[in-house]
């Protein structure tokens, strides 16, 4: 059964959040991070006036109505500028692993007027826009932000600023690594970090590593801490996770599977390493069992080995394996399941700590509306759908449906629980007219714990008859000799017309999009 | 210095054996993910940052090695 959305504050846009932090979150902590071998932090009153001065900056600098690009690594002041930039510029997020051809492609197409970088990403900015449209944060920030800019000019300034008003232009990427331009409003995002709040309660402090420049890891992961008024931790550099995980010690972080199943991975190594799986193994058996009973001592059996005060972890940007879901349950911590893409904002479904379905993408968040069409497509409306394209109207009207957005993704719906099967656009249509998903196949490959990645293609055999066909990658130094084995035993579990008739075990690693997702049309011809 | 990061990646990763022509992914199974834990291993150790555009490069055992010993000024294979 449904449970009732929870009720949390509601800001209809960034004035009224920056205004409400202010005054209501003052002196407490908004922002946390490592500079040096140090701890610094920074207060929500503190982050408000950072805010003011460097709004103020962009309007004295002619900046008002223009596109700000920010090219830069995870740092503080990426938050601070992405708030001020919000209200009169557009703020225009850019991926620094892209490469200098792209990204000068993404400039001119985007019209960036003026682009921030840092010293790490200086040279790569150079080969984007000429010198003198560059703003070095390392250089320039320490003096914007000495400035006395009186915050209530800003709030006065800022108070009626249009919150439907074009104020983000968020890259995307698709499979066919062409970029598109994805118009956000102030009230697209607002309502869209609301929603994960009303999914499921944030307690302080939460950890943020995912790049920010990407929408899942900046909006739900960054910006709905900050809309919650509790403590934003910023991991900079993934190399120093481990190290901030213990510092922080966080209540939530928003991941992706690479990272979640890395962190599992580390915890089952540490128990070897101190030679104690046998009793590991035994303490998940009893915890289990007295967590049946009511008695939860997960964090007293499981607090050293994870983090003491952990308890949300939420997925998202890929489909993660169901079976972590249960693993992590067992060490105390809840693995949600998010689904959303960046032309919702880009969170469209995240599980709820009181309903967490093992294998769906989520709970619909509040307001949102989820249909899918009579070939299966999710389509979905609500104040998270994009304004559009930048100057791309064909690609937007292609869609747009009646004010719903098609997603390209195929699932259905239990209740208001999402359940997502596919991408419409990889579906294999065979010859009997049957159509399958490749990815429902393809998780179930992935399962077998040799295999790092697989697609499923149509091909044919000598007699020209279409067939399905597995491409797997191995994990590094993984065996696969028994994949043909697993291959027909996972056959017989499946419908004729989906049974896959011929397999390949490729040498490297499948070409990826710069969002690390498989080039898939480069396998399917 | 080889000997020291074998017995690092040994300590860290559970492997028996660590050789300097070995890839860190291919041969000893480390995801990117450890392989990000393992940067930050070896710089605690070292009291060294490595640069993160020199990242990709660390294909082997001994690039990471090769890299360090770069950086510590330190050379001299075991």
């Amino acid at each position: 059964m449904d449970q009732p959305y929870l009720d949390t504050v509601i800001y209809d846009n960034f004035y009224e959040m920056l205004r409400g932090r202010y005054e209501d979150g003052g002196s407490k902590t908004a922002l946390r991070y490592f500079a040096g071998e140090e701890t610094a932090e920074i207060s929500y009153r503190e982050m408000v006036r950072q805010v003011a001065c460097v709004y103020f900056f962009l309007k004295k600098r002619g900046l008002s109505g223009k596109h700000i690009g920010i090219l830069s690594e995870n740092r503080y002041e990426y938050i601070i500028l992405y708030l001020a930039a919000v209200f009169d510029c557009v703020v225009v997020p850019l991926d620094k692993e892209l490469d200098t051809e792209t990204l000068g492609a993404c400039a001119a197409r985007f019209d960036v007027e003026i682009l921030f970088c840092t010293e790490k990403t200086l040279k790569k900015a150079k080969a984007v826009l000429p010198e003198e449209r560059l703003l070095n944060i390392d250089r320039l920030f320490s003096q914007i932000i000495v400035q006395q800019e009186p915050v209530e000019d800003f709030f006065r300034a800022v108070e009626h600023t249009d919150r439907h008003r074009f104020a983000v232009l968020a890259c995307t990427s698709g499979t066919d690594g062409r970029m598109k331009g994805v118009m956000l409003s102030q009230y697209n995002v607002i309502t869209n970090i609301r929603g994960t709040l009303e999914n499921n309660v944030l307690k302080n402090p939460t950890l943020s590593f995912l790049p920010m420049n990407h929408t899942y890891g900046f909006h739900p992961c960054v910006l709905a801490t900050l809309y919650n008024g509790t403590t934003l931790c910023l991991n900079l550099e993934l190399k120093h996770l481990r190290r901030d995980l213990k510092a922080f010690d966080p209540y939530f972080f928003g991941a992706v599977p690479m990272v979640i199943e890395g962190i599992y991975d580390n915890i089952l190594r540490e128990v070897k390493r101190q030679k104690k799986e046998k009793a590991f193994r035994r303490l998940i058996r009893i915890s289990n069992i007295l967590y049946r009973c009511g008695i939860d001592l997960r964090h007293v059996f499981f607090g050293k080995l994870v983090n003491p005060s952990l308890r949300l972890v939420v997925n998202g940007g890929a489909a993660l394996n169901g079976e972590l879901v249960e693993r992590f349950r067992e060490l105390g911590i809840e693995l949600l399941n998010g689904y959303g893409l960046t032309e919702c904002s880009p969170t469209v479904a995240v599980s709820r700590v009181c309903n967490n379905v093992a294998g769906s993408a989520g709970t619909v968040m509040k307001h949102i509306e989820v249909k899918t069409a009579e070939d299966g497509e999710i389509l979905v409306k609500g104040p998270c759908v994009m304004l559009g394209y930048y100057k791309d109207e064909a690609a937007t009207q292609a869609v747009m449906r009646d004010g719903y957005l098609a997603t390209g993704d195929t699932g259905y719906t239990d209740g208001k629980v999402l359940f997502v099967t596919g991408r419409k656009k990889n579906l294999i249509i065979l010859e009997n007219g049957k159509n399958v998903a490749p990815e429902y196949l393809e998780g179930k490959i992935n399962r077998l714990p040799y295999i790092q990645d697989s697609l499923v293609v149509p091909a044919r055999t000598a007699g020209k008859n279409r067939i399905l066909k597995a491409l797997v990658v191995l994990k590094e130094g993984m065996d696969g000799s028994s994949f043909a084995e697993d291959l027909k035993e996972l056959n017989s579990t499946l419908p004729l017309y989906m049974r896959l008739e011929d397999y390949e075990i490729l040498p490297e690693d499948f070409q990826r999009n710069s969002s690390r997702k498989i080039l898939r049309r480069q396998y399917t011809g | 210095m080889d000997k020291e990061i074998a017995a690092l990646l040994k300590e860290h990763y559970d492997l028996t054996e660590v050789r300097p022509e070995m890839e860190i992914k291919k041969d000893l199974g480390l995801s990117s993910f450890d392989l990000m834990n393992l940067i930050c291993i070896v710089e605690e150790h070292y009291h060294i940052e490595l640069e993160e555009e020199r990242y990709r490069a660390l294909v082997t055992v001994s690039d990471v090695c090769d890299y360090v010993a770069e950086l510590t000024g330190q050379g001299g294979k075991a």
